[in-house]
């Protein structure tokens, strides 16, 4: 008879949390050569060393360059709308707090064009499955849609077109230089498309951000971090 | 016989040739990237296409120049097949409607042309799929006629891009409802300024038939449920 699986045996979990922190490690590794390197090079071997993991452990865990670019920049996203979600949680009209979500999220990415180059050189694959957006999003909306801010028939493509757009505006900020209120502006196409009019929309864009607190051990304050030490090199 | 024509002859044969290869190598591309994903090295390509290494290199010199050469072929074919029924429409806002809708539909009707937007790396197919600056064109044709209002003309391309590239990978990835394509274009000419009423006016209307022709890479890989 098969042993009943024993309710004081940790090992599953605790081979999980191995595997969760060789995966952040690798992942943070990642970060450091994708910054120094550029975020479209071939990093695999540096993070390997960097790591200090075997090559074949490695693949354990990432498959390709661009997995482990995806992984980086889910990371980065998903820290990004955490800390965001901890400012506008308390804001009580739907509208803002979609408005102020992603204002904050290009104006942080305004402020650090490396952040703009992951989120824009991942793709469409930063708003796959595993991103955040899918928790915040789409019950915000449904808010906003009760309360008669957007309309109900642009909820089955308002998530899409928000990625898309906000995916764009990253390119756009990774790429060049943009107007001050640019993030502003597209939030401002964002919210109309959902149905909102042009006055509420400036409205909803006009007030001043919240202060967001990057914690130090983020994977955002490394970014930050190297930026920095980039600049005082050059 | 003029002694100047037998090279000329030769000439034109061997541009022909060479134009036909590098069709075959854009189709197998076309194939190998589909369904591996740009990842899919130069090695597949050649053997789907049934070449030899060093003739390939005649062709293109490396797998980034390669996806670059299918993605602008792929786009070149709807255009040229999209963009004369778009410019039968005088209205800015139709235009952009239909443009957009009409690469949207192409999507689903070609499963492998979705498989293949999907896999490319983000800057590749904003710049050179999906029709963008024939769209942008048109944009600007509405700002202009104040068709589409209070929105600065980037804004109004990036809207554009976002929501035709993002509409582009869903329906690429996922079965999705037969209107969403009508769905995505109505909320983005509502983000550019139409009023609600009119968007959906215009998403309404009746869409041409996309005719491609034989030589079409498209049709010639894959498969076509409209045949």
């Amino acid at each position: 008879m098969p042993a009943a699986p024993n309710p004081t045996d940790h090992r599953p979990r605790v081979a999980a949390e191995r595997r969760e922190r060789m995966r952040k490690r690798l992942i943070e590794s990642a970060l450091i050569v994708f910054a120094q390197k550029g975020v479209g090079a071939t990093v695999i071997p540096e993070v390997v060393a960097a790591a200090e993991v075997s090559q074949g452990s490695f693949y354990n865990y990432f498959r390709t360059n661009e997995d482990l670019l995806t992984a980086v920049s889910e990371e980065l996203s998903n820290e990004m709308l955490q800390l965001i979600e901890g400012v506008v949680g308390t804001i009580a009209d739907p509208g803002l707090r979609v408005a102020t979500a992603i204002r904050c999220y290009l104006q942080m990415a305004r402020g650090n064009r490396l952040v703009a180059r992951f989120l824009a050189g991942a793709g469409m694959r930063v708003g796959g499955e595993h991103s955040m957006v899918y928790d915040v999003l789409p019950p915000d909306l449904e808010e906003g849609v009760k309360m008669g801010q957007f309309d109900a028939a642009a909820l089955t493509v308002a998530v899409d077109v928000i990625k898309g757009t906000v995916l764009v505006a990253m390119h756009r900020m990774a790429s060049g230089r943009i107007a001050k209120d640019y993030p502003e502006q597209m939030v401002q196409a964002m919210l109309r498309s959902l149905g909102m009019s042009t006055a509420d929309a400036v409205k909803l864009t006009a007030a001043p951000l919240p202060r967001l607190a990057i914690p130090a051990e983020s994977l955002l304050a490394r970014v930050q971090a190297r930026v920095a030490a980039q600049a005082a090199e050059s | 016989m003029n002694p100047e024509e037998i090279p000329n002859h030769r000439t034109r044969v061997a541009a022909e040739r060479r134009e036909k290869t590098r069709a075959r190598l854009l189709e197998s591309a076309l194939h190998v990237f589909s369904s591996k994903g740009p990842h899919a090295v130069i090695d597949d390509v050649i053997a789907h296409a049934g070449m030899a290494r060093g003739s390939f290199y005649n062709y293109f010199r490396t797998n980034e120049e390669l996806l670059a050469a299918l993605a602008a072929e792929l786009n070149n074919e709807l255009i040229r097949a999209i963009d004369p029924l778009v410019q039968l429409l005088a209205d800015p806002a139709e235009r952009v409607a239909r443009g957009a809708r009409m690469q949207l539909h192409a999507i689903t009707r070609f499963p492998h042309l979705g498989a293949f937007i999907s896999r490319l790396p983000f800057p590749t197919a904003n710049s050179s799929l999906l029709g963008l600056r024939f769209l942008s064109r048109d944009i600007a044709q509405g700002i202009t006629a104040e068709r589409f209002r209070q929105i600065q003309p980037r804004v109004a391309i990036d809207l554009v891009a976002g929501v035709v590239l993002s509409a582009a990978y869903a329906l690429a990835c996922e079965t999705l409802q037969p209107d969403y394509p009508e769905q995505s274009v109505c909320q983005m000419l509502q983000g550019l300024g139409v009023d609600g009423t009119e968007a959906q006016r215009i998403v309404a209307l009746p869409l041409p038939e996309l005719t491609l022709p034989g030589s079409a890479i498209l049709l010639r890989t894959g498969h076509d449920p409209a045949e």
